[in-house]
């Protein structure tokens, strides 16, 4: 039996279910993406006064991490990209479909893109470009449309998408997950609609797919009929009854509206409880795994040691190329840290067994690092979003000057996070140890490599947040 | 340092060709990139905090005179508020601050708008902030 069920909870649960509401959570974000478009071709290409860079780096990444922290993966739920789904389904009348390649489901090719999205990001600079950041936006709707339209529906979140997966990473952690109210009555379903979808007309009910080679047509009493129509399934392939985390999940709720039974729930968690029960998969685990350090490494390349240790390496090996310097201290700082992760896991047991000791300090580094840009370039937006809509000949004023809060004043809260995840994972630490070995002196011994793991997470991060940020175009000199 | 011209970083020119090709409506709303004056910054190692600095703007090869000159310093990156200050004439084409605030390090762009009794000028010039 589930215990809070946000789907329950007067006018919001009434909202989420209702069939256009992620359509009208899309809306929003989409405006603001064309907007970001047009102002990041055509607009002034300094980063702070274009709508693109500002609303992309600044407003987009902050907010995704507050909403994954407090509730869930609400940006997944309203990501704009999904609206290429009634284009997507006029294509595939035309394009022939393709099964995603065998090799590639998996999270492999996702840790690839996000490995040279970061690289890219550090050497184009890419938050410093309006005009760059507008074709990352038009080249994820791209991407989104044709891998969509040649694959079936839903291989873009689950295999190729780097956000969605980095948005399912963080999320990990978050309050809320999509869970079967009754397992009773999924045994006794017939048609597995969370997963297949459902068709339903006034006297019949019919699976939409055959996912679980449930083919049934229900005859109904017409009194019983529940809303008629046609309900997608679970895009991402994901069973309501099995599920145990958040992995894949865009919290689309499609499965909620395809349940005949009312069976779903979104439902409030232990935010740890993930971190502590679920055994994921071995792409999954090296995914995390990357991200984590990854995160650090971002963080690290925004303060001054960052950019001495390049001009150091530059003098050592008598070379200007940024490119190689790049890639050298991204190989060298994410092949150590993920060598010692995997060394301490080692230590303690299994990788995949230990690899949710990550999930909140993954949470941790990157939210504590987008809370910084957030807080001290929240009131940013509004004046580019102003002066965009004078270009677009609207009859405004110009918008004030954005105010900088103190940036020391985001330093606190940034400790707080950080320490709030050393404990929780020194409390998943503990939870795993005791429940994997059979004295104290295993508990002990299983828990000392995460311990000082988790030690060292810790002091980088606070090192890396105690720095004063620096906002450098170039690695060298 | 010398005016460098509005668009920060101009992108690969295959690329730029594609792009107004395809985006020739939006290319087409942009607006005209005036750059009207040469900067010249004079300020000594700049660091994090309140810093002089002295600007001289020359317009057509000549010192600008008697303009109103408004200096905005934005960083290069996004998500840092822009510092606003007004400079001093001090003769010869030549604009003081006495206290310009560089919030952070990193690299600056000053945009200036000059304005005289007959037009509005604009500028732009660069520099590294240290910590
Ligand atoms: S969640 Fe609903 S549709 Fe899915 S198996 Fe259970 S009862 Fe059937
Ligand atoms: S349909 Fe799938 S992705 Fe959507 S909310 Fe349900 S489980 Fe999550």
């Amino acid at each position: 039996m589930t215990r809070l069920d946000v789907l329950r909870v007067p006018l919001l649960g009434g909202f989420l279910r209702w069939r256009y509401s992620r359509f009208v959570l899309q809306v929003p974000l989409l405006a603001i993406a064309l907007l970001a478009i047009y102002d990041g071709f055509s607009g002034r290409q300094l980063a702070p006064t274009n709508t693109a860079t500002v609303a992309v780096w600044v407003h987009y990444r902050g907010l995704v991490a507050l909403a994954i922290a407090v509730f869930g993966n609400l940006f997944c739920a309203a990501c704009p990209l999904m609206l290429t789904r009634g284009a997507t389904k006029l294509a595939k009348r035309f394009l022939p479909e393709f099964s995603f390649p065998r090799a590639l489901k998996n999270k492999y090719l996702v840790l690839a893109a996000t490995l040279v999205f970061l690289f890219s990001y550090e050497h184009f600079d890419l938050w410093a470009s309006p005009w760059l950041t507008a074709w990352l936006i038009v080249g994820y709707f791209v991407a989104a449309f044709f891998v969509d339209a040649l694959f079936p529906v839903g291989t873009f979140c689950k295999y190729v998408c780097p956000l969605g997966n980095f948005n399912f990473a963080l999320s990990t952690v978050s309050p809320t997950q999509i869970t079967a109210k009754d397992h009773n009555v999924c045994s006794s379903c017939e048609g597995k609609y969370c997963l297949n979808g459902r068709l339903e007309t006034a006297s019949t009910r019919a699976p939409m797919l055959g996912n679980r080679a449930e083919h049934v047509l229900l005859q109904l009493e017409p009194m019983n009929a529940k809303p008629l129509g046609a309900f997608s399934g679970c895009e991402t392939n994901l069973f309501v009854p099995s599920i145990s985390s958040n992995e894949d999940c865009t919290l689309c709720l499609n499965c909620v509206r395809a349940c005949p039974y009312d069976n779903v729930a979104l439902e409030v968690r232990n935010p740890l409880r993930e971190a502590l029960h679920s055994k994921p998969k071995t792409d999954w685990t090296w995914f995390v795994l990357l991200l984590t350090w990854a995160g650090l490494l971002n963080a690290f390349a925004m303060i001054p040691p960052y950019y001495n240790l390049a001009n150091w390496l530059s003098g050592l090996l008598g070379t200007r190329d940024e490119a190689l310097l790049l890639a050298l201290i991204f190989v060298v700082a994410l092949g150590l840290g993920v060598g010692l992760t995997v060394l301490a896991a080692r230590a303690s047991g299994h990788l995949r067994d230990w690899v949710g000791v990550l999930y909140p300090i993954l949470l941790s580094i990157w939210g504590g690092h987008y809370l910084f840009h957030f807080v001290t370039g929240a009131n940013t937006l509004y004046p580019n979003i102003i002066t965009a809509f004078m270009r677009l000949g609207l009859p405004l004023e110009p918008a004030p000057l954005a105010v900088t809060p103190r940036l020391d004043a985001i330093f606190p809260f940034q400790v707080v996070v950080t320490y709030l995840a050393f404990f929780a994972g020194l409390y998943i630490t503990y939870q795993k140890a005791s429940s994997q070995a059979k004295d104290t002196r295993g508990v002990v011994l299983r828990m000392l490599p995460q311990v000082l793991l988790l030690l060292l997470l810790n002091i980088l991060t606070i090192l890396i947040f105690s720095q004063p940020m620096q906002a450098r175009g170039s690695l060298l000199q | 340092m010398k005016l460098s011209g509005y668009p920060s970083r101009v992108p690969p020119h295959g690329s730029k060709l594609i792009a107004q090709s395809l985006f020739v409506f939006l290319i087409a709303c942009a607006p005209p990139q005036q750059n009207d004056l040469t900067v010249k910054l004079e300020v000594t190692n700049p660091k994090v905090g309140f810093a002089p600095i002295t600007l001289t703007l020359l317009y057509q090869n000549k010192p600008l005179e008697n303009a109103e000159v408004i200096v905005r310093g934005d960083m290069t990156h996004a998500g840092m508020a822009p510092v606003q200050q007004t400079a001093k004439a001090i003769g010869n084409g030549r604009y003081r601050l006495e206290a310009f605030h560089f919030t952070m390090s990193g690299d600056w762009v000053l945009s200036i708008t000059a304005k005289t009794n007959s037009k509005t000028l604009l500028g732009e010039t660069r520099l590294g902030v240290n910590p």
